[in-house]
């Protein structure tokens, strides 16, 4: 009887084992879609801005300007859902802070979304000055946010 | 009675007036004596050379130039002091002098060495004037009391004798000479960079006693004293920044955009704010020939955040 028990405590706490390191795995996997999805998501931010510095100089239409602005205010509010916390882990360069100061984080996001807008608004205009203007201020939101959560660093004492 | 009393008044008058005499100057010669060209031209090169960057703690609306940045380096933990005017705890007492040998010799008013987390290795080829504009800058910094921190180091590196020594092999004192053959705007390009904005201290790998490896000079590294990712910035077209265009070189310092659209994070995203986007349009364009003219070092140097494209994801 007492074996019996013995064993079914050993073999409840293996299953135990076995699915709290499954949950784990699952967790892994969840944490590496989030933070794919992120790079994602931000290679097309990339992706557009660099589009529209190649207008600015001369190629393609100057008519999609507006096109590839429009793209980046619908990526600039999809950008603040790619932080799930918890996606601090694995191959991400984004850094702790974001989930230690939610609220700055936050204000840096919609800094972004509110140049977004406004450079959207000012491609409507046609306004090459102007359109240079606010794309200048919108890089300033990314290197804003860049500047304090995102860093070039290794973890300390890893080496 | 009287004529004693008359006698010690005009004593003491005669005394007060010789005190103004010697006093009475001081306060139009200090803070707000220099002229405001120098002051504007100080404030320029204090954009330059990037000293808001280290003495102020990013985001603390109370303590511009008051120090205390933390700064985690593999030789312990570095804190920047207070430099402004405050007579305490800033260097308010400091006389011209005692700012020069800092500067030019990374040594304190009183005698000691300074570490060289203080980067006097690339102010210490700033010229005359450029010194005293700063330093005529430096001194309308509204004193702050923020008492400094004093650096968490570990010993050897807690002594601060051994810095003379350290001098010796990695503490370059000549000014920049003139290259023959070389523009007037390289010249100006190669002082911006290397007295004023310091691109070496990051942009140079270091060696084994924390001197820079000028063998490898401006070819970045994997992992600084801070375990930062600083890029190869030489002419290497493969490893380093040969394939930019003057175009790409002017997008990065005016705004933080990189060839490819990103925008620099961290340290670089810093001296963008601080200095390259405040130099005039001369300026840049002097620092971009100068940048253009790096000897090549092959250093691959691994970039961490590049979207999906990042080999570690192949």
């Amino acid at each position: 009887m007492r074996r019996l028990f013995l064993s079914v405590i050993a073999i409840a706490f293996g299953f135990s084992m076995f699915s709290m390191s499954g949950s784990a795995q699952a967790q892994d996997a969840a944490t590496e879609q989030a933070i794919k999805y992120r790079k994602s998501v931000m290679t097309a931010v990339r992706g557009n801005f660099g589009a529209m510095v190649g207008i600015m100089k001369g190629a393609g239409n100057k008519a999609d300007l507006t096109t590839h602005a429009d793209a980046l205010v619908d990526l600039s509010k999809i950008a603040s859902t790619v932080f799930p916390e918890g996606s601090d882990f694995g191959e991400t360069t984004a850094l702790p802070v974001i989930w230690e100061k939610p609220e700055e984080f936050a204000k840096s996001m919609k800094a972004f979304q509110d140049a977004a807008a406004n450079l959207a608004t000012v491609a409507q205009g046609g306004d090459m000055a102007a359109f240079g203007k606010a794309f200048g201020a919108t890089g300033a939101t990314c290197k804003g946010c860049h500047e304090d959560f995102r860093e070039k660093k290794e973890k300390r004492g890893k080496k | 009675m009287t004529s004693i009393s008359k006698y010690s008044t005009a004593r003491t008058m005669i005394m007060a007036l010789a005190v103004l005499f010697f006093l009475g100057p001081l306060p139009f010669n200090s803070a707000n004596a220099a002229p405001p060209d120098e002051l504007k031209r100080g404030r320029y090169i204090f954009n330059l050379a990037g000293c808001a960057g280290c003495h102020t703690i990013k985001k603390s609306s109370n303590g511009f130039l008051a120090g205390g940045r933390k700064f985690e380096t593999e030789f312990g933990t570095f804190f920047s002091p207070n430099i402004t005017s405050h007579t305490n705890a800033g260097i308010g007492r400091w006389t011209f002098d005692d700012f020069t040998r800092a500067m030019r010799d990374g040594i304190s008013p009183d005698g000691k060495n300074y570490y060289p987390s203080f980067p006097y290795t690339s102010y210490n080829k700033m010229s005359d004037d450029d010194l005293s504009a700063l330093w005529a800058y430096i001194k309308t910094i509204p004193a702050n009391d923020r008492a400094n921190t004093p650096h968490d180091l570990e010993s050897p590196f807690s002594w601060r004798f051994l810095i003379s020594i350290w001098k010796i092999p990695n503490f370059d004192q000549k000014s920049l000479m003139p290259v023959e053959g070389k523009s007037e705007a390289w010249m100006r390009g190669r002082y911006i960079a290397e007295a004023l904005s310091h691109c070496r201290e990051c942009h140079t790998p270091r060696n084994i006693m924390g001197g820079l490896a000028l063998a490898m000079d401006y070819g970045g590294t994997n992992s600084n004293p801070e375990g930062i990712v600083v890029p190869n910035i030489t002419s290497d077209r493969e490893t380093g920044i040969g394939k930019w265009s003057v175009g790409d070189l002017d997008m990065l310092l005016k705004m933080g955009m990189l060839p490819d659209a990103d925008f620099v994070g961290g340290v670089m995203a810093e001296s963008v704010t601080h200095s390259t986007s405040k130099m005039t349009d001369g300026d840049r364009a002097a620092v971009i020939e100068y940048l253009g003219s790096l000897k090549p070092v092959d250093n691959y140097i691994k970039r961490k955040n590049k979207g999906n494209s990042d080999e570690s994801w192949q």
